[in-house]
């Protein structure tokens, strides 16, 4: 009953689009108030959530990518990449996918990565015929490729809330990400092969490619140094964040002498937006995870989950329909929020490890981000391609399939994600 | 229940500060026949070590479990206990933490003025460092070295000891002795076997240098306004968990230190001359907290060195 | 009115400020170490107060440009008279939540302040200074939407609705 009314209560101020963090918050606070609890906690979980240390990692990787954005990193990199596999079948939508995931390696958002690879993407590949379902999803989906290759927010964000290593998640999203990749890229092609819809071009010349790769250089070697520097352990992850932004300052302001001092303005203003909206929802979501842990409801789903599922397969079947229908409706960083304390002591009771659940829950995520009738890369595509929302959302349904795919892969094979952090 | 104590606590239950906090709860219900009920907050799951004293001290939760350090904005005279090699001997350690000594009973006095009642101590044991190829024997096997530390005082430490202190999280343990974020670990050695550490790091060099103390406290508002015979059941109970877990101490540490051995993990124990090398840099550790920690931390400081 | 919306505005510049001088604290401190073993007791904690008092100090202003994530697939679909009572629900939630929590924040600002508590970490700063964030954001934020509820039932949409 009170879950009922709790949920009720979200879905009403959600609709009357009261935002996402002070609906949790607020809400969180009035369970604290009614539940005879300290108000208090409500600016204590606030002050706790900005208090930490590993969330300073959000502006600085935000940074990092909107100042290689407005330096045109986004432009230089697809070009590069285009010029080397242009020519395969299906050539264009390979190089829009690896764009993605290099992209993806130095942004920690899919809504930047299908933002900056979409707005130089969707015009090229339809103007070379491609059908305009198949580039919407392909974007959608390849711009999800954010979150799941390091850096990540909602990685970040799942490490703060859950106390466990960012590092680790990190590491553990490479592998996933590249099974994402070859998975995208075998469709592409065969999609290519058996639908058509592309006109070949002949190949780059040598030369064309060495210019374009030359001016994408410095991004790769970016991104590489950021995941190295993570893997590599010389730094924390808020602290690989913050030599990111300071290389990508000196790659932009100095190396290619692409970045305006209004750039870097404007840069510096949309990092700041983004980070303050993204904190204030970890901060409501805070105060609202201690209102029902209060209540005693992630322990009672926690005990339900345990008296009625007792084998992991139908855990995570379950699970993941669950998460697909919150997906549709949900922000995507909210579910984790909420979903997270919630499923976590459950999934480690059946022996799922803390970090490969992490990966699970940022797949889904992406799932989640892609599902209408809300889901923000749909709304970004549909914004950069200024189609309708129904083009997008028929388009990313074979991707949508790929990525529940890559599910049972990692269901069936914890390696993919596990052995890099651990084991490699 | 007509009454109900929350206990925030950020190791999980299958601790044995977990543990000892579910024997408590036991007690309490049983005695009380139900009138009391106890529920544990495990894993950080409402408030992060850190935040305890002030949760507790403003009444948002009626209790606690903080690590004795985490007052040290408060009370710096607690730091007593991170005071290196002080009490480097289990009798010291006893005789300095038993109810109303002359080193606990004035900082239990002072933690009262932050809006909290101390109910009992929670031994959690010596600390102890981590290294990769060979023991660190003394001082000169820490220089230019980067060492993991978690409070002022013992970073302190590393740097009169001529190493780099780099606060690393307890989460970030494991990955930064990985990856060599740090060279050296430091942390109790039950730590080293719930986070597998042996996986990471080969030998542990049992310096104790060290002591971890964790404290359970009530809201003192919330404490005073309980009938008195509620009191005496918590008080009560407080006893028998304080007792059991100090009693335990030595044999959870021998457990760690045999999985650890059993793990493939070196561990040294380093002889009389040895540690004398360590406390003879440790001077500049003393004068610090005898500048901070004022009158209290003066008399605390005597009546330590008379045990 | 305009002054306010300067102020929310200088505010957000800053806490954009306050962002990128975090990263340059922390670049600093990881060359610091690496270069020269000598970590800095200081980047971690100053960076830190950047993130909490950017944070408070950015969230007014991105009430005012109508930048938090919300949910608008019920309310572009509604009529204008509909959208508007939505609108001032809207508002008055955020205004009584702000209020509270500006409340609350500030006692707990008030009893650091008073008993000169100390974050004993390496800088050992006094804990107001990152507790007084709080209630200064949150009391913005409610005088931004005491505005916005204001123009939402008065209809009219006051200077500067358009300028972000
Ligand atoms: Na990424
Ligand atoms: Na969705």
């Amino acid at each position: 009953m009170t879950t009922l009314l709790i949920l009720a209560a979200l879905f009403a101020l959600l609709l009357i689009r009261v935002p996402v963090a002070f609906t949790l918050g607020g809400i969180g606070l009035a369970m604290l108030i009614f539940g005879g609890f300290s108000p208090l906690m409500a600016p204590q979980a606030i002050l706790s959530t900005l208090d930490g240390f590993i969330l300073l990692a959000v502006p600085l990787f935000l940074l990092m990518s909107n100042i290689l954005l407005k330096g045109g990193v986004g432009k230089d990199l697809f070009a590069a990449v285009h010029a080397w596999v242009g020519h395969w079948p299906g050539g264009l939508a390979v190089a829009t996918i690896l764009s993605c995931a290099i992209f993806a390696a130095i942004s920690g958002s899919s809504v930047a990565t299908a933002a900056t690879i979409g707005t130089v993407a969707i015009p090229e590949m339809i103007s070379r015929g491609y059908e305009r379902r198949f580039v919407y999803g392909l974007l959608a989906a390849g711009g999800t490729l954010g979150i799941l290759i390091p850096p990540s927010i909602p990685m970040i964000v799942y490490g703060f809330v859950t106390e466990q290593s960012v590092i680790a998640l990190f590491l553990a999203g490479i592998g996933p990400g590249i099974l994402l990749v070859v998975l995208f890229i075998a469709f592409a092609m065969i999609h290519a092969r058996w639908f058509g819809g592309y006109r070949s071009e002949p190949a780059a010349s040598v030369d064309e490619r060495l210019r374009s790769s030359l001016r994408a250089l410095p991004s790769v070697v970016l991104a590489v140094f950021v995941i190295g520097v993570i893997y590599s352990g010389i730094a924390t992850p808020t602290e690989a964040a913050a030599i990111g932004f300071a290389v990508a300052l000196v790659i932009t302001g100095v190396v290619l002498r692409s970045l305006s001092w209004q750039g870097l303005k404007e840069a510096a203003y949309d990092s700041m937006v983004t980070t303050v909206a993204i904190l204030l929802i970890v901060a409501g979501a805070k105060v609202f995870g201690k209102a029902i842990t209060l209540y005693r409801l992630p322990q009672e789903i926690s005990m339900f989950i345990g008296q009625n599922i007792d084998t992991p397969l139908a855990f995570i079947l379950v699970v993941s329909v669950v998460l697909l229908i919150m997906g549709l409706v949900f922000e995507a960083l909210s579910m984790v929020l909420i979903m997270t304390p919630v499923l976590l002591p459950a999934a480690m009771a059946l022996g799922f490890d803390p970090i490969w659940f992490g990966v699970y829950m940022v797949v889904m995520v992406e799932c989640a981000l892609i599902t209408p009738p809300v889901g923000l890369n749909l709304y970004v595509i549909q914004s950069v391609a200024k189609s309708s929302l129904s083009d997008v959302s028929r388009g990313v349904l074979p991707f949508l399939a790929l990525m529940l795919l890559s599910v049972a892969i990692l269901y069936i094979w914890t390696d993919l994600a596990l052995y890099i952090p651990f084991k490699f | 229940a007509d009454t109900t104590l929350r206990i925030s606590l950020q190791l999980p239950l299958k601790s044995h500060l977990g543990q000892n906090l579910l024997l408590f709860k036991e007690e309490v219900e049983k005695n009380s026949s139900g009138d009391i009920a106890v529920e544990i907050y495990d894993s950080a799951q409402l408030y992060k070590d850190k935040e305890v004293p002030a949760a507790v001290g403003s009444g948002a939760i009626e209790m606690g479990v903080a690590s004795l350090t985490r007052y040290v904005g408060d009370v710096p005279a607690v730091d007593i206990f991170y005071q290196p090699f002080l009490f480097d001997t289990e009798d010291k350690v006893r005789a300095a933490v038993a109810p109303g000594s002359p080193v606990r009973g004035p900082l239990d006095e002072a933690i009262k003025d932050t809006g909290s009642t101390v109910l009992w101590w929670q031994a959690y044991g010596g600390a102890i460092m981590l290294s990769k190829d060979g023991p660190l024997k003394t001082p000169e096997d820490m220089e230019g070295k980067k060492v993991r530390v978690f409070g002022k005082t013992l970073g302190d430490f590393v740097t009169a000891s001529g190493g780099a202190p780099t606060l690393i999280s307890g989460s970030e343990q494991y990955l930064a002795y990985q990856r060599g974020t740090v060279d050296i670990g430091m942390t109790g050695v039950s730590g080293v076997k719930s986070r597998k550490l042996w996986e990471v790091m080969d030998t542990i060099t049992v310096t104790n240098h060290a002591d971890i103390e964790f404290i359970v406290v009530v809201n003192t508002d919330f404490w005073n306004g309980l009938p008195e015979e509620h009191q005496a059941i918590i008080q009560a109970a407080a006893v028998k968990a304080e007792n059991d877990v100090r009693n335990r101490m030595s044999e959870i540490e021998a457990a760690a230190y045999a999985a650890a051995e059993e793990n493939g993990m070196t561990v040294y124990r380093p002889d009389a001359d040895e540690i004398a090398a360590w406390k003879a840099v440790s001077q500049p550790v003393y004068d610090t907290y005898s500048e901070k920690a004022g009158d209290l931390g003066k008399s605390v400081m005597d009546a330590a060195k008379g045990l | 009115m305009r002054a306010f919306y300067a102020l929310l505005r200088m505010l957000a510049g800053s806490a954009a400020f306050l962002f990128i001088l975090a990263g340059c604290m922390l670049t600093y401190e990881v060359s610091a170490r690496y270069l020269f073993v000598a970590p800095t007791i200081w980047a971690a904690e100053l960076s830190q107060l950047c993130l909490i008092w950017g944070s408070m100090i950015g969230m007014p202003w991105l009430l005012k440009a109508n930048q938090h994530i919300a949910v608008d697939a019920l309310t572009i679909r509604l009529g204008d008279m509909a959208q508007r009572v939505c609108r001032v629900l809207a508002m008055s939630a955020i205004a009584l939540f702000s209020a509270i929590v500006t409340w609350k924040g500030g006692e707990i600002f008030l009893d650091s302040f008073e008993r000169g508590r100390t974050t004993g970490s390496m800088l050992d700063l006094p804990t107001w200074i990152s507790e007084l964030a709080i209630p200064v954001g949150f009391a913005l934020l409610f005088v931004q939407a005491v505005i916005e509820l204001g123009s939402a039932i008065g209809r009219r949409d006051l200077e500067g609705g358009t300028a972000s």
